[in-house]
């Protein structure tokens, strides 16, 4: 008759098998746990430990292996792009409106502008709480124009559209190269306000740089990404 | 088929000459089995069934499902099996390694056979 022992080493280790059921693409699921189990109950005979360390080490590798293609995977560029666009572009909107129309504001507020550390503005409440405001009260449009950035925003997407033309780019790179050339202005000017103290009259320019930049390249980014997505997967068909 | 579709990794070639020699009994198991005792490679199962699929998609490999086992917690067996494509694959990569072996010579240490 068999041990408790004996009859619960037959079972595969739990953890490993649920993280298994939870990680792997429900197509291969069922086999690969069956290879598994299969090579484990072989092993089982000759040491029950080391088979249990193997069908662990197995486990661990195989989530590994899925959760790298899962971050590769275009499921998550679509959701990423999307909901980078849906959060920046409505945020760098309010904030352009209230940068144009802020007399006074608190010294923390003004110590983060004055360093370029805007994505620390855009997490305090005196932010949001004057942001409504301009929104509302804002009826000149001109205040989104900024030639610099309109500029740069071009030559970003003629760059990548020549790079695109020389070779084919995947949703993957357009998505790359588009995020590097909308961050870099950000970086930049973020690096340079807290390098060197400016007075606010040259900071506000430059933050007008460092945000319209990055609005201006979103949507057609991400328009771009979608459209090599959609063109990606009809190929794949 | 892309240009660089066409060519065979170095994993994707042992992985469609496992599916060779094992024949009809190649799944899983066996296929991870037969790569650690030819060539003492310890592949991990997830690795394997990436590079199986992506083989699948590329039209050198298709599966079919086999018989479900007690041994293996009453799941079926995937047996692969490598196609015409594939086999011009893999013809055309040991083509290209002879090709390129032509001429070289590579010293042996002493104590290898």
């Amino acid at each position: 008759m068999k041990s408790h022992r004996q009859t619960q080493d037959q079972i595969p280790p739990k953890l490993s098998c649920a993280v298994l059921e939870i990680t792997l693409p429900a197509h291969i699921k069922d086999q690969v746990l069956g290879d598994l189990q299969e090579e484990y109950g072989k092993r089982l005979p000759d040491n029950a430990a080391a088979a249990r360390r193997w069908y662990r080490y197995q486990a661990l590798r195989t989530v590994v292996q899925y959760f790298s293609q899962f971050l590769g995977s275009d499921k998550l560029l679509k959701v990423a792009v999307i909901l980078a666009s849906f959060i920046l572009v409505p945020v760098i909107f309010v904030m352009v409106a209230w940068l144009s129309n802020v007399d006074d504001t608190t010294e923390r507020v003004l110590q983060y502008l004055l360093a370029g550390d805007m994505h620390k503005v855009a997490i305090t409440r005196e932010f949001w709480a004057y942001a409504v405001q301009s929104v509302s009260q804002q009826k000149d449009l001109f205040m989104y124009v900024n030639m610099p950035s309109v500029m740069w925003a071009s030559v970003s997407l003629f760059w990548i559209g020549y790079k695109n033309k020389k070779q084919l780019m995947t949703a993957h790179q357009l998505a790359l190269w588009g995020s590097a050339l909308m961050l870099l202005p950000y970086l930049l000017g973020t690096f340079y306000l807290s390098a060197f103290a400016m007075p606010p009259r040259v900071v506000g320019p430059i933050i007008a740089f460092m945000l319209l930049s990055l609005f201006y390249l979103l949507v057609p980014v991400t328009c771009w990404v979608m459209y090599r997505l959609r063109q990606g997967s009809a190929d794949a068909k | 088929m892309s240009e660089k579709e066409k060519f065979l990794g170095e994993f994707e070639q042992v992985v469609l000459l496992a599916l060779l020699r094992l024949g009809e009994g190649a799944y899983g198991a066996a296929i991870r089995q037969l790569l650690h005792d030819q060539i003492s490679r310890d592949v991990a199962i997830g690795a394997l069934y990436s590079t199986l699929e992506r083989l699948e998609k590329k039209g050198m490999v298709n599966s079919r499902l086999g018989e479900a086992t007690a041994e293996r917690g009453g799941r079926a067996k995937r047996y692969f099996k490598v196609t015409a494509s594939g086999q011009t694959a893999l013809k055309r990569a040991r083509n290209a390694m002879n090709n390129m072996w032509q001429g070289v010579s590579i010293k042996l240490g002493a104590g290898i056979a």
